[in-house]
């Protein structure tokens, strides 16, 4: 609720702004990014992210691989919203190679997909208030976490990186007990939204350090390219799952999450309410999703990726991702641009920050929830 | 993909949703209006799925301000392609409306030898890191960027990875076959 400090004079004769090294090894940071302060006082005056600390060269190591192999890599971007990622790929694979995917694997898709932001969004719940100084949302958070994870693990037999989503749809059906364990997830995660709001969301302290902090206006949002729910908290109603449709979302009666305020605390309710949206949208999609059928469309052996540019972009837990892809009438890709969403959203971050105290860095930058090998790439 | 009226079962059936069509040589409306943004300068080319515009490199201020003013406000990516057998760079802007559902690309070429051009990052802010991030992988100076630092790699980091020549000299790598 405290304005932002605008005394930046001098206190004496030999007083000097200072610079201070935030991380690389920062539990705050949410991965390896390094952030150069200068202050004044507690006074933030200026802050220079420094990135790549895990740069492992995505783009150039997809140089050197096929299309469907390619989807391994793209689950270690952000490896929260990995079912999101892949997807984004298949579909940047299906448009270049004219793929149709069938109408079981585009619902298997949505569910997966939901289930990650859900999976997602709960982990930074936990994480947000451990960096506001609780504890306890981190252990609920993982709690109900562990109960996703498990419909993954049986469905793709993997935690965190899925690689389950891929060209021509899914790599394998899911077993018989997927519908009545997503189900069951779905009924028992309901009421846990509301208990995760009288824990977190009345709290005084919670409160007062995110209203009115950090606030991100519409038009710079726009203008730095943020996107998902930074985006939609500085009430732009923007989701492409409504507003560029893909797969069969189209088909879901759902509501895009928008909160006008722009502050950490919308950028908190935000991402309450699409978790909110998310169970609505499993729930319709297991209603409508048919019984049986295939899962995957029988691809040629090898994808020659023919000459031209093609672009798919997907909303993952953190905004847009966009594959660029050039090809050459060659099995592997001449070049692959990634875009992700983290990156565009940190560059927001250091305009959006000056004149708050060192400690507001850590809720802003918690409630822009960035994962760092999203934007070193 | 099997066109019989009952498959066997391991075949998959004909899928329900259709293939995307492929993008029609002649411009539709979306891309005529683009076209008239953009002035008589600019060259449509339908390679590919998505829309691309061809413009000269030194309009490509002018251009991108046209389209801003056009109320194209957001740019999703900035990238290079390098061609070194017909010595260029190919810069590609793609870019679209939040309120619009279609995103298209214009794309303009530079000397290798050269590598220069012009920042938008006084345009779109957005920009700023796309082309630090582009003169990191591909040397690729930009005029005016208020920050032209590498921002993936070291500092200290010699060569252009991104670069179809580049030749790693830090790590032993293995070229691989396939």
């Amino acid at each position: 609720m405290s304005a932002p400090t605008t005394d930046t004079k001098a206190k004496s004769p030999t007083y000097q702004d200072y610079f201070i090294n935030m991380g690389p090894q920062h539990p705050s940071t949410h991965g390896v990014l390094r952030m150069i302060v200068k202050l004044s006082g507690e006074t933030v005056l200026g802050l220079t992210p420094h990135l790549g600390y895990v740069h492992r060269g995505i783009e150039k190591m997809t140089e050197a691989q096929t299309a469907v192999q390619i989807t391994h890599l793209t689950d270690r971007l952000d490896y929260l919203s990995a079912h999101m990622n892949n997807w984004a790929w298949s579909m940047t694979v299906e448009q270049a190679l004219g793929i149709a995917v069938p109408e079981r694997a585009e619902y298997l898709r949505v569910i997966m997909s939901e289930l990650t932001r859900i999976a997602s969004h709960q982990l930074w719940w936990g994480v947000f208030g451990m960096d506001l100084g609780a504890f306890t949302p981190f252990l609920y958070g993982f709690r109900d976490r562990e109960m996703i994870n498990d419909i993954f693990e049986k469905s793709c037999g993997s935690r965190l990186t899925m690689n389950y989503i891929c060209p021509g749809g899914v790599t394998q059906d899911v077993t018989g007990e997927f519908e009545g364990e997503t189900r069951r997830f779905v009924e028992y995660f309901k009421p846990i939204i509301e208990e995760y709001e009288t824990l977190v969301s009345g709290n005084v302290i919670i409160q007062e350090r995110t209203k009115g902090v950090g606030i991100l206006p519409a038009d710079r949002a726009k203008a730095y390219g943020c996107t998902g729910p930074v985006l939609r908290a500085s009430g732009v109603d923007y989701d492409l799952r409504k507003n560029h449709p893909y797969g069969v979302y189209p088909r879901f009666d759902f509501r895009t999450a928008v909160s006008p305020e722009g502050d950490s605390w919308a950028r908190y309710i935000v991402r309450l309410e699409e978790m909110r949206q998310s169970l609505k949208i499993i729930t319709q999609a297991l209603d409508q999703m048919p019984k049986e059928g295939p899962v995957r469309t029988k691809l040629p052996p090898t994808l020659k990726i023919p000459k031209g540019r093609y672009m798919a972009r997907g909303e993952t837990a953190r905004g847009e991702i966009a594959f660029f892809l050039v090809g050459n009438d060659s099995p592997k890709p001449y070049r692959v641009k990634i875009r992700t969403p983290c990156f565009s959203n940190l560059s927001a971050f250091p305009e959006i920050i000056k004149g708050w105290r060192v400690a507001d860095i850590v809720t802003v930058l918690s409630t822009f929830d960035v994962v760092v090998p999203d934007i070193d790439r | 993909m099997s066109e019989a009226a009952s498959p066997p079962p391991n075949q998959p059936v004909p899928p329900a949703v259709p293939a995307p069509a492929p993008v029609p040589a002649a411009p539709d409306p979306f891309q005529l209006e683009i076209l008239n943004i953009l002035g008589p300068g600019a060259a449509l080319e339908n390679v590919g799925k998505l829309p691309t515009f061809r413009v000269a490199s030194e309009t490509i201020v002018e251009v991108c301000r046209k389209l801003q003013a056009a109320g194209f406000d957001y740019l999703i990516l900035i990238t290079a392609v390098d061609y070194p057998a017909e010595n260029r760079f190919e810069l590609n802007y793609v870019v679209t409306r939040f309120s619009q559902d279609r995103e298209f690309c214009v794309v303009t070429d530079i000397k290798r030898e050269v590598a220069r051009i012009e920042t938008v990052s006084d345009i779109w802010a957005a920009a700023d890191w796309q082309e630090r991030e582009i003169y990191d992988m591909y040397g690729i100076r930009f005029d005016r960027h208020p920050d032209l630092r590498r921002i993936l790699l070291d500092d200290t980091w010699q060569g252009y990875p991104l670069r179809k020549d580049y030749v790693d000299t830090v790590h032993d790598v293995i070229k691989r076959p396939y």
